[in-house]
């Protein structure tokens, strides 16, 4: 693993103590670094897979190589509510999941729906359709809710309110191989 | 030429061995090299990490090498041993790649493969199942892969495919090399054969066992739907794929046609890009200039029909329906299943959706990949715990000799001391066999988890990692994840309080890697202790010391239990103590599972991706300019295999008249009725039958075909499947269906209920009935025109008048020519089934695949246009890579050649000059051009006495060799025991004093070299000249007064790397790459490409024809 990308699997204190090993490496002698080289495979070791790395599209390439991370789960797919509001509303979802409108439409009604029926909304799209490296490729602003509750009331409230464009019920996608 | 001791190539598996240069003084940890002279070892490092390599001394620095005394070390350095210099390194990965890394390293004297070989069974590997992938073979029958992989790309090279679904094995044993994991989404496990039979289709790896992929070369990529939700599964995908690479969406979802439910197993599934979040997503890959591969659907739906035009409720108002062609599209390439040419080659297969929109088909049934099982099922090894755990010969067997009947895909098992059974659990079954009554299954089982095991938590109920019998404690454990249950048996099976709970901190001792989970588990009754894998280790704990792990673990498999073959050192699924006979049984499963039934459109998608893949490839390395999502579906519809319709026809490019009808009813329907109530037609086929609806532009109504049988109340059984006919009577507003000699009347104002005291018999019934219409009619149908209904039976009919006592017209039977104008002859011989629609009050007539439409009302002729073909259900051509090739002008390896240059070549050379390439044959020579994709120059072949000034004419046919020197910018070429010498800097004319013999001129050269030379090359890798004959070579140094090296002649053999047996004499001409630095071997119809800096050894996948 190279330095640059073993520093990116680093968190918080142990960014701290990976840094303080490294600076002693240069200044004392072979033993020393045979200490740090046991202290780098102990963080190694017990380095969780979990939420504190903070995998990004440069780290796929080591990503794919820790084959522990993709031991199979049992995840049922669900059905999906795809929403699009009225552009003029500049609709976007902030880090605590809430729905927002840059031109301060009334989303209250939509944020407390969701909250009633335990459902989650994310927009759905590409980091090359935001920001200057956006494509001349009109791509619509879709938005996913997804949740465990009564999805079909949630749209049918959702179609009744003004920034609500279209929303609609994908159903699970399955495999397309035939079964008789 | 450079080389190094290379002892032995060996078989790709196996212990590699490794022997430093003393001098280097290399000293080895676990994972690491260092050298005690302070050389730079942090490549060697490097590639020990990349492998995940374990090396280590083969003889111990302390315990052996310092223990030698200097006598011993002393006669060991007289046999060329050095003892520390030695290292076994083990790596899961392919070590062969690894022997040439470390081949390359100046510090390494040799490296070699030795094989295991202890025992036959040691060595045992799956099959070559490749003869069963038909969809490989020449067209129409297959794709013709075979063909695109004798071409440069033709495998897909430096091609992408991310194929969108949602589980997949990647550590099966033919995929394992070529891919490592999701890129993003779920791994769901109940999919994971589905996801590993589609990677196989497209890209399974190319070795001497299993399958290989359409387009093996080609990068495989992975990502889930499943947590992402299709649309951003698309686009993340699209994110990392560049221009010319493709998408495989292997999805379908329920559509309009069944509500967008699931009542009635797929029936009703369509494409994906119904969807505007996901015609969106397709439309953002496809702009970026990806190709996108998307399956239709398994639904039995026609993508024409109505329904689908139809504004589902929430859909942005602007939608309008992707499978109309008329409307935007997607860009993606639609896939149809067609049917293999072991059943009706290239027809519809019944699941398939169809329609104008689907571009092309690929194989839907009898696909042969990885995964599932059946090809090759789960295997065993009996290992003697009583021989120092080695495993018996004649092993491994099929695990179905200690459970018959079971499927294929085990993830653990145990034996139960409690009542002496053994339970294998897959998925969420499990199975109980009893090693007492020869292994059978008993009876019941499988049984699922769920319901079964009492207090087992959900997920365990679904699929469980391992599971053991302590017999420590008399209980039975199970694992899962990183949690593990404990059930008592002697409790009524029942998980003991307190469970599940986490592996780590319950097992002391287990290492962070296992306690995130583990394959597999066994109570050894040998010697009481508890053994775990995972991947290629295991540990071993004792109950007896506080059910700790053992010291010294984990340790790898292979390096304890003797004699398992490769695939079980990589890892096991479950174990067994077989109490019976005191053995220990180990089990492989997922890893080694081939199936040759893959299907859906499922299987048909990735046929077609693989062999654009190989498109792609083939075009990237002739410098052209790859598809686009339109140049692609152009390509897949104007070439290919035809579609074939049932009748044998093909199948056209349109769309039905009577949209939505599936194959089966697109042929030989058995009857038709008018429904007078409702205005709508049924028709009738075998046990089924569909509703059409005039008024939604003939369209037949969602959910059909249905079953006749539940649906009409009160039909007899013999009515339920292939009745004759069928009429809607006006004048009593009854339906009548018809049967062999019997009929029954239908009272659709009385719930379509059969009225009481039918079936009756025709004979009897109808009064003036001809004998030979009282059985069997072929048709019936209610005339509004004249209020008569009519009976067709061969090339006859009746004309019955209801207002007449129902008695058959005077005059009847008549021929059906001429009283009904304008019938073709072979519907004037006998009809399938008729009936009048009050639509439009016209009667139809249908035969075979063909129906007409007479028009009462202008003197019953048959409309112009007909007959037409009743329903169209395109899924369009099976791609054909060799005419696509042959089409785009890809399929040469060196484009233009003439064909009498493509049988062998005389000679060639690198023109440094004017950087082209000259190829001689016979009395002609071409050029071509090495910076215009190796195109031929145009106007090429020419005579070489026309254009060569000055050559004698001896040399102006069939030159032996020809070759650029560099030294002095002049061109040589041979001939016998004579060579001229050509100055491209004077008019390319042949120096004065030429030809001379090339005794008297080149110092050195043996004499069997000086009467005549097969071929000649300059070599710009080590500026020197090299010249063959037979199975020899020299090497000539022109800034050595032209002299031979010393040392030679040597033999092609040996020196220049992994050539076939066939190039290592008698070359046809050689020829030096001054663009790519590289060396090209001719001989006859083939050649070969060698890669000078790779150790002079050849490119994998040489030789290849100069033209295929």
């Amino acid at each position: 693993m190279s330095k640059v990308k073993f520093q990116k699997r680093i968190t918080g204190n142990r960014l701290n103590l990976f840094l303080v090993s490294f600076s002693v490496k240069f200044f004392f002698n072979r033993f020393i670094t045979k200490i740090f080289i046991v202290v780098f495979f102990i963080i190694s070791e017990f380095q969780p897979v979990d939420g504190k790395i903070c995998v990004t599209r440069n780290e796929i390439s080591f990503k794919l190589q820790d084959m522990e991370n993709f031991d199979a789960v049992q995840a049922d797919e669900t059905s999906e509510l795809i929403v699009q509001f009225r552009p003029d509303s500049e609709i976007f979802v902030d880090e605590s999941g809430n729905v927002i409108s840059g031109k301060g439409a009334d989303t209250g009604l939509i944020n407390d729906l969701l909250k009633k029926h335990h459902a989650t909304i994310k927009p759905i799209g590409s980091k090359l359709t935001t920001g200057k490296n956006k494509p001349s490729i009109e791509f619509p602003d879709f938005f996913v809710i997804r949740g465990k509750g009564n999805l079909e009331a949630i749209r049918q409230k959702l179609l009744k309110t003004e920034i609500v464009d279209s929303a609609y019920i994908k159903p699970p996608a399955e495999d397309p191989e035939f079964q008789e | 030429m450079p080389e190094k001791n290379v002892l032995s190539t060996g078989p790709m598996e196996g212990e590699l061995v490794v022997i430093f240069k003393p001098d280097a003084e290399i000293t080895a940890t676990k994972k690491t090299v260092r050298s005690s002279k302070r050389l730079n070892v942090s490549s060697l490092n490097k590639t020990l990490k990349q492998f995940k390599v374990e090396i280590s001394p083969v003889f111990h620095p302390k315990r052996s090498v310092a223990a030698m005394s200097r006598t011993m070390k002393a006669e060991l350095k007289k046999s060329a041993v050095i003892p520390q210099a030695i290292f076994s390194l083990h790596s899961t990965q392919n070590i062969e790649t690894l022997r040439q890394e470390f081949l390359r390293d100046s510090k390494v004297e040799a490296a070699y493969i030795k094989p295991y070989a202890e025992d036959p069974n040691i060595n045992w590997g799956s099959p070559d199942f490749t003869a069963n992938q038909g969809y490989l073979d020449a067209a129409p029958g297959g794709v013709d892969a075979r063909f695109a992989w004798k071409l440069v790309g033709g495998k897909g090279d430096a091609v992408s495919i991310t194929d969108v679904e949602q589980g997949f094995n990647f550590s099966h044993e033919d995929l394992r090399t070529k891919i490592s994991g999701l890129i993003g989404g779920n791994n769901v496990f109940t999919s994971q054969n589905h996801g590993t039979a589609v990677l196989g289709v497209l890209g399974a790896a190319e070795n001497s066992f299993g399958m290989t992929g359409i387009s093996p070369q080609s990068k495989i990529v992975a990502i889930s739907h499943n947590g992402l939700g299709t649309s951003q599964a698309i686009i993340n995908a699209a994110d990392k794929c560049k221009a010319g690479d493709i998408i495989l969406l292997e999805v379908h979802r329920p559509g309009p046609a069944y509500d967008f439910k699931a009542p009635a197993g797929q029936r009703g599934f369509i494409a994906i890009e119904w969807w505007p979040d996901d015609f969106a997503a397709i439309r953002y890959a496809v702009l970026k200039g990806i190709l996108v591969v998307e399956a239709a659907g398994n639904g039995t739906e026609d993508f024409d029909k109505e329904i689908y035009n139809q504004l589902p409720s929430g859909f942005p108002s602007g939608w309008k329906n992707p499978f109309n062609p008329a409307n935007p599209q997607s860009g993606a390439v639609i896939v149809g299943a067609g049917a293999s040419p072991s059943s009706a080659d290239r027809t519809i297969l019944g699941f398939s959706n169809w329609g104008r929109r689907v571009d092309a088909q690929g194989w839907g049934h009898n696909v042969a990949t990885l995964g599932y099982g059946g090809a090759q099922n789960d295997k065993y090894v009996s290992i003697n715990p009583n021989n120092n755990w080695t495993v018996e010969s004649g092993f491994p067997k099929n695990l179905s000799d200690i459970g018959a009947g079971m499927k294929s895909g085990i993830d653990a098992a145990l034996w139960s001391e409690t009542n002496n059974k053994v339970y294998y659990f897959r998925g969420s079954e499990y199975y109980r066999v009893d090693p007492n009554n020869g292994w059978a299954i008993d009876g019941d089982y499988p049984k699922d988890i769920k319901g079964n095991w009492p207090g087992f938590p959900d997920s365990f109920t679904k699929k469980i990692d391992a599971a053991l019998w302590s017999n420590t404690n008399n209980k039975i454990y199970f694992f899962k994840g990183n949690q593990f249950i404990r059930v008592d048996p002697n409790n009524a099976w029942k998980v003991d309080p307190g469970y599940p709970k986490p592996l780590a901190g319950n097992w002391p001792g287990f290492p962070a890697s296992f306690a995130k989970g583990v394959d597999a588990a066994i109570y050894s009754f040998k010697n009481n202790r508890i053994y775990f894998f995972r991947n290629n280790r295991y540990i071993r704990v004792n109950p007896a010391n506080s059910w700790k792990v053992d010291p010294g673990y984990p340790k790898l498999i292979s390096s304890n239990w003797r004699n398992l073959p490769l695939v079980f050192r990589r890892g096991i699924d479950a174990a067994i103590y077989d109490k019976t006979n005191d053995k220990v049984y180990f089990v492989k499963s997922h890893d080694i599972l081939y199936t040759n039934g893959f299907s859906g459109t499922s299987s048909a998608s990735p046929v077609v991706t693989g062999a654009l893949a190989c498109i792609q490839g083939r075009l990237k390395a002739r410098g052209k300019p790859l598809l686009t999502a339109t140049s692609a579906q152009n390509l897949l519809r104007s070439t290919g295999s035809p579609q074939i319709r049932l009748s044998g026809a093909q199948e056209q490019n349109k769309i039905s008249n009577w949209k939505g009808l599936n194959a089966t009813f697109g042929s030989g329907i058995d009857a038709a009725l008018w429904n007078g109530k409702s205005n709508t037609i049924y028709f009738f086929k075998g046990n089924q039958y569909v509703r059409i609806n005039p008024t939604n532009n003939w369209n037949i109504d969602p959910t059909y075909p249905k079953p006749i049988e539940g649906n009409w109340p009160g039909f007899p059984d013999s009515f339920n499947n292939g009745v004759d006919a069928a009429l809607w009577s006006d004048p009593n507003k009854k339906v009548y269906f018809f049967k062999g000699n019997q009929f029954i009347r239908v009272d659709p104002f009385n719930g379509w209920n059969v009225d009481p005291g039918y079936p009756k018999s025709i004979s009897g019934s109808w009064p003036g009935f001809p004998a030979s219409f009282a059985s069997g009619v072929d048709g019936a149908l209610w005339s509004h025109t004249n209020k008569k209904i009519y009976f067709f039976k061969g090339n006859q009919f009746i004309r019955v008048d209801p207002a007449n006592n129902w008695q058959v017209d005077a005059g009847y039977p008549k021929s059906i020519t001429p009283s009904w104008p304008g019938f073709p002859s072979d519907f004037a011989s006998g009809i399938d089934a008729a009936v009048w629609s009050g639509t439009n009050s016209k009667i139809y007539f249908f035969k075979g695949e063909k129906y007409i439409r007479s028009d009462p009302g202008n003197s019953w002729k048959v409309d112009p246009g007909y007959p037409n073909i009743i329903a169209h259900q395109r899924i369009g051509n099976r791609p054909n890579l060799k005419q696509v090739f042959q089409n785009l002008d890809i399929a040469s390896n060196w484009p233009g050649f003439p064909q009498s240059f493509g049988q062998g070549v005389d000679a060639a050379l690198w023109s440094e000059t004017n950087k082209k390439v000259y190829f001689f044959k016979n009395n002609q020579f071409i050029r071509v051009d090495p910076f215009n994709n190796w195109e031929m120059d145009a106007g090429y072949p020419k005579t070489i006495s026309s254009s060569w000034p000055g050559f004698p004419r001896s040399f102006a046919t069939g030159v032996d060799a020809a070759l650029w020197s560099d030294p002095n910018k002049k061109i040589y070429f041979f001939k016998g025991n004579q060579f001229i010498r050509v100055d491209p800097n004077n008019g390319w004319k042949v120096d004065p004093g030429y030809p001379k013999t090339i005794a008297s001129s080149w110092p050195g050269f043996p004499s069997s070299f000086a009467n005549g030379v097969d071929a000649a090359l300059w070599s710009g890798t080590n500026n020197r000249i090299y010249f063959f004959k037979g199975n020899k070579y020299i090497r000539v140094n022109p800034s050595n007064g032209w002299k031979v090296d010393p040392g030679y002649p040597n033999f092609i053999n040996g020196n220049w790397r992994g050539i076939p047996a066939s190039f290592k004499s008698g070359l046809s001409a050689v020829l030096w790459n001054g663009k790519s630095k590289n060396v090209y071997f001719f001989k006859n119809s083939q050649y070969l490409k060698i890669i000078p800096s790779n150790n002079w050894t050849m490119e994998p996948g040489y030789p290849r024809g100069i033209i295929v």
